[in-house]
């Protein structure tokens, strides 16, 4: 039960904050009192629950083109209105205006720790760019459907700020899933409580099966995509810069790098003449990573990092030059997205040294 | 890495996941806990057949790959 | 081969003069107890508690949790190949003691991590052990007992617990007969799918100190073929949980869910024609070898329409299992999997780890890395209050003001056999 009202406010564009059109794109911060064009219907939806006490309005260009500076800006205007509760938009289609909705809702929530929504159509950027930090509620392509789209964010804001106890097993909060309450998918997976146990739920899955019958699974696969292969090193063997790299997590003793042996986020480089030396000493390095039994490959590390072939076809002019960097990561449990982003970051720093090709050793 | 058009070739001992994510150059290691190397070989044995492993993973990045391919270090997985 | 299983309700444990039930309340005289598991001469002491559902107790380092089961009228066949000789397990008459549960510390255990029991707060809401009256039991070594072989007396000091309570109960009332009667060969002719359950056992890849723990009638499994087992031997004692609880306990095994799911339609929706038992791979050729080998014994000798498939924990682990379903399905073998979501902060499909149109019919165990924020406990058990509880973040000790840890390390939270009550969903 809220004793006191809601302290709302409410972000929104240049265009519906009645300020201009495509001409006014760039108009900086500007906040209104009370509630503005759909705030109205927002505050109507809203009743005695909350009061749209201020609206923040901006220019699409404006934010997009600087959306770390908007963003802060933003908070500084927002913070002394004190709200407990911020809506963005809706944007529907408009690219610009989604993001802005999305980057203003996530910094409003880390900042101020209250609940931000906005609502955007589904093939909206903003949508992909925000929906793993932000409550995006899934709206239609134009803005015909204004009302509803209110409503539903409100519902959802009311649902996240009451105290009922729900169905999620750990935090027992009362949201739905994504499809029951309109919103578009946190990229989260939580647990929730059953009525019947998972082998009970398997065998009547089977059952459906095996009847020729169309069932329902309780996980989905994911297409990962056609990569089409890249070209050949093109230049001779025998000038060549070979790189090595590894996800099995192997670090000099004391892991300066702090790679986390589950979860990791994070890559190191090491100067492969200091790191693995032809007189290694196993006491010198550790393995980040809970995945598998390590110790053959701290018996030695060329196991997992074979520098001492490399070494010798570099000696014997099969090879041009093994690079003197070797790059280490741990691949448990990683985030798939993350991993793309190291693979970029690492690219970059092969192609800076003119390395031809690399070899990637896994667990 | 592959996206970007880099050569590069992936020795696992999980090959599956590897070309689950669609990566085209895979080279099928030994074990998961030894990827490059076998305890049960003697040091002089082991580092011959890392050798090898090495040499193919190399032959692998200089061929011209048309669709995505587990190789082993005989021939295909 | 028919099994009976009387089961016992116990709905008090207390410490008394003489082991003995009376009235459905079980007293144990922890002298005599304590003087059987110290027979073992690598054990020096051992701790022994009870404890109630709503004391704030904290069991750490929990080793293993076990029910309290006996073979009757067959004499040292318990456990067979732990404590029992080699005989089969699965046959004639166990007694079992229902509402609580043996949980078993190893106190000075050095892998990395190992699970806990609350006996309270949302601890004890969640885990399936939190809500039972519990003996908790936690050994010391003797000076010259070696690692790996106090772990094994841990192990057995509980399964001789187990069946030292089961045992107090003779000539108690019972309160509820369970049969498990299976003849596959005599199985007869009938319109109904037949079922077969692959049970894949273990997973070297974890593997502390490179040393498999031995699991089935008293060895280990790494690198056995896929082979045949009776579900009675299940339930019986035959199979026990590895040195680390990991979202299964030996409890859950001797009360294997889709073991006795299958049983219960049996006859009626499906004919459960019976278990094929394997083991993760560690190495790519073998693994295809083990999954063919495994979808021929499922296909050819117990002839099934289709198989459900359970895995322990672990990303290989996974792996394997998906190779032993596709390789079923290839074959015509319809499968049902029950998997766990091992990531945290992606979506199901991006966790799911392997890719196949075959898998296509999934029922998740839940996402077992999901953290669980634990309250403060006045009392440990297994430990002391300075004992590191694994997170994978920070470094944190058993009476913290509040703890964090991945779910699969709360005992009875999740369970890789499919008996609990959760779900992972997209949010």
């Amino acid at each position: 039960m809220n004793q006191k009202k809601l302290r709302v406010m409410h972000y929104m564009n240049q265009f519906f904050g009645q300020e201009g059109h495509e001409d006014r794109a760039d108009m900086k911060f500007l906040v209104k009192e009370g509630p503005v064009g759909p705030g109205l219907a927002l505050q109507k939806i809203l009743g005695e629950e909350g009061e749209i006490i201020a609206t923040i309005i901006c220019g699409d260009n404006y934010f997009a083109e600087n959306i770390h500076k908007a963003s802060e800006e933003a908070v500084k205007l927002i913070g002394p209105y004190a709200p407990n509760l911020f809506f963005a938009g809706p944007a529907f289609e408009a690219g610009r205006y989604g993001i802005a909705c999305g980057a203003i809702c996530k910094i409003v929530q880390e900042r101020f720790g209250i609940p931000a929504i906005t609502g955007i159509s589904e093939e909206n950027p903003g949508v992909e760019l925000y929906r793993r930090d932000v409550y995006i509620c899934r709206t239609e392509r134009s803005a015909l459907r204004m009302v509803e789209s209110l409503s539903n964010m409100a519902n959802l804001a009311l649902k996240l700020i009451s105290k009922e106890k729900g169905s999620k097993l750990v935090s027992g909060e009362n949201i739905g899933r994504p499809s029951e309450d309109g919103y578009f998918s946190r990229g989260v997976v939580k647990n929730e409580h059953t009525q019947k146990a998972t082998a009970e739920r398997a065998i009547d899955i089977l059952l459906v099966k095996v009847q020729g019958k169309p069932f329902q699974t309780e996980l989905e696969m994911v297409n990962f995509g056609v990569i089409k292969p890249p070209a050949p090193m093109r230049k001779n063997l025998s000038l060549c810069q070979i790189a090595l790299i590894s996800d099995g997590g192997l670090v000099p003793k004391g892991n300066p790098g702090g790679l986390k042996a589950r979860g990791n986020l994070v890559w190191s480089g090491y100067e492969i003449e200091n790191f693995l030396p032809e007189d290694f000493s196993s006491a010198n390095y550790e393995v980040a990573h809970t995945g598998y039994y390590s110790a053959h490959v701290l018996a030695n590390p060329n196991r997992l990092v074979p520098a001492d072939i490399l070494r010798d076809l570099e000696k014997e002019g099969i090879i041009g030059k093994l690079h003197p960097i070797f790059y280490s990561t741990s691949g448990n449990a990683t985030d798939y997205k993350r991993c793309g982003e190291m693979g970029e970051e690492i690219l970059k720093e092969l192609k800076n040294k003119g390395v031809d090709g690399a070899i990637l050793t896994s667990t | 890495m592959e996206k970007a058009g880099f050569p590069i070739v992936n020795i696992t001992a999980v090959p599956e996941v590897s070309t689950m994510l669609g990566l085209t150059r895979v080279l099928k290691g030994e074990s998961i806990v030894n990827v490059l190397g076998n305890i049960k070989l003697s040091k002089e044995q082991e580092k011959r057949l890392r050798r090898k492993y090495v040499l193919r993973a190399l032959e692998i990045l200089k061929m011209d790959i048309k669709e995505k391919q587990v190789f082993t270090l005989e021939g295909k997985y | 081969m028919r099994l009976q299983i009387d089961q016992i309700e116990i709905s008090d444990l207390k410490i008394g003069s003489k082991t003995h039930v009376s009235d459905h309340v079980l007293w144990v005289d922890f002298d005599e107890l304590r003087e059987i598991i110290l027979q073992d001469d690598r054990i020096k002491a051992v701790e022994l508690n009870i404890v109630h559902p709503g004391e704030r107790v904290r069991i750490v380092n929990v080793a293993d949790v076990i029910q309290p089961r006996c073979k009757i009228g067959r004499d040292n066949e318990d456990f067979p190949g732990w404590l029992g000789k080699i005989a089969t397990a699965g046959r004639g008459r166990t007694r079992s003691l229902r509402g609580i549960s043996i949980v078993l510390s190893n106190r000075h255990s050095k892998r990395a991590y190992s699970a806990i029991v609350d006996m309270f707060g949302i601890g004890g809401e969640l885990s399936t052990y939190g809500s039972l009256k519990n003996i908790s039991i936690a050994p010391t070594p003797s000076e010259n007992a070696e690692e790996r072989d106090f772990e094994s007396a841990v192990k057995i000091a509980g399964l001789k617990t187990a069946v030292y309570l089961a045992q107090a109960a003779e000539g108690h009332s019972i309160d509820a007969t369970e049969v498990y009667e299976l003849n596959t060969p005599g199985l007869k002719k009938s319109n109904l799918p037949k079922v077969a359950y692959y049970y894949q056992l273990y997973t070297p890849q974890h593997d502390y100190q490179g040393i498999s723990d031995p699991i089935l009638y008293g060895t280990e499994v790494t690198n056995i073929f896929p082979t045949l087992i009776h579900p009675n031997e299940v339930l019986d004692g035959a199979v026990v949980n590895a040195q680390t609880v990991r979202g299964m306990e030996t409890y859950s095994i001797q009360n294997h869910p889709v073991i006795k799911g299958l049983y219960k339609r049996h006859g009626k929706e499906l004919d459960f024609v019976g278990v094929v038992i394997g083991v993760a791979s560690m190495e790519p050729v073998q693994r295809k070898r083990m999954a063919m080998m495994a979808a021929n014994l499922i296909s050819n000798t117990l002839g099934a329409d289709g198989v459900i498939l359970t895995k322990v924990h672990g990303g290989m682990a996974r792996v394997d299992l998906s190779l032993v379903a596709e390789a079923c399905e290839i074959i015509g073998i319809k499968t049902t999997l029950l998997v766990n979501l091992g990531h945290s902060g992606i979506s199901l499909a991006e966790g799911a780890l392997f890719n196949s149109e075959y898998l296509n019919a999934i029922a998740n165990v839940g996402q077992t890395l999901e953290k669980v924020r634990l309250p403060r406990a006045d009392k440990i058990l297994g430990g002391t209050d300075d004992t590191v509880i694994f997170n994978p973040d920070f470094v944190q000790r058993a009476c913290n003001d509040t703890i964090e840890i991945e779910g699969f390390l709360l005992a009875g939270l999740y369970n890789y056999l499919g008996g609990a009550k959760v779900i992972a969903v997209d949010y």
